[in-house]
């Protein structure tokens, strides 16, 4: 059960983190972000359905890293208050990438287990919490070997 | 008009107070109550307020002016811009309903701690 204060701080911090994820999105959107104006120029169809997927993750994936690098950039929080923001933000964050999964962009997803291993990871983390840091730590190790694979599938498309 | 009070359960009459010194003690602890919770409402409001805010400038100017430039532009093909403008919706709609359930899970939170708090007082009253 958490404290009122480490509720409402809990509270605050994971609205500050959606909004500025949202602050990008608009961002790309409206300022030709490199990597969104670099799908929407695909001319290959099945290319930019990629690109997209991979755009989508990234920005999904960056709402966790800007949560672990805002608890890296305060020393002072206990072990036990990262275990609770972290555990907190996981909660709530499942739910994002349940709406996710129900987009057009991640339909037929080129990465099969792009989502469900997101998903396994954060419940997991959820339901074992006294491994929560090995669970964090797993999860962003997922997002990099994403990240090389939808290089690699790229790159595959580039040379045909 | 038919049952408009049915939601509210009666209070039985053994529970019923009229005694104004009563009536008094309630509503002083009641004030004294709702002034403790008053960063937290105030909060609250200003946690909504911001939310709406930001919605309401997402769909007034964000996504027409990010519609209009994307249309505008030549290269890119119809169903590249028809994704995108879907996604880019979709994706942020997904975030405010994401970001209202922390409010709302906030409110509920604060909501049942003064219920019980209100419960203590009624019982002493």
């Amino acid at each position: 059960m958490f404290e009122e204060e480490n509720y409402r701080f809990c509270t605050r911090l994971s609205l500050q983190i959606m909004r500025e994820q949202r602050e990008c999105l608009c961002h790309d959107s409206t300022q030709h972000g490199v990597a969104l104006y670099t799908a929407l120029h695909e001319t290959n169809p099945q290319v930019r359905h990629l690109r997209f997927q991979y755009y989508l993750v990234d920005w999904f994936d960056n709402h966790w890293n800007n949560l672990r690098s805002l608890l890296d950039r305060h020393p002072e929080y206990t072990v036990d208050q990262k275990k609770q923001i972290t555990l907190f933000f996981a909660e709530r964050f499942v739910g994002l990438l349940d709406m996710m999964s129900e987009s057009v962009s991640m339909a037929d997803l080129c990465i099969p287990d792009l989502l469900s291993i997101r998903k396994t990871i954060l419940k997991k983390m959820i339901e074992t919490s006294e491994k929560w840091e090995k669970k964090s730590d797993e999860f962003c190790l997922q997002n990099k070997k994403c990240e090389e694979q939808f290089k690699a599938l790229i790159m595959q498309y580039d040379k045909q | 008009m038919g049952d408009l009070f049915g939601q509210y359960t009666k209070v039985p009459p053994e529970y019923q107070q009229d005694n104004l010194e009563t009536l008094c003690q309630y509503e002083e602890h009641y004030m004294r109550l709702v002034r403790n919770y008053a960063g937290e409402i105030r909060e609250i409001q200003t946690m909504m307020e911001n939310l709406r805010k930001e919605r309401e400038r997402f769909y007034r100017k964000i996504l027409p002016e990010t519609e209009r430039k994307i249309q505008a532009d030549e290269v890119l093909s119809p169903e590249a811009k028809k994704q995108w403008i879907e996604e880019f919706r979709t994706n942020m709609e997904n975030s405010f309903r994401i970001s209202e359930e922390l409010i709302s899970h906030y409110v509920t939170s604060n909501l049942n701690e003064f219920k019980d708090k209100m419960k203590k007082i009624v019982d002493k009253v």
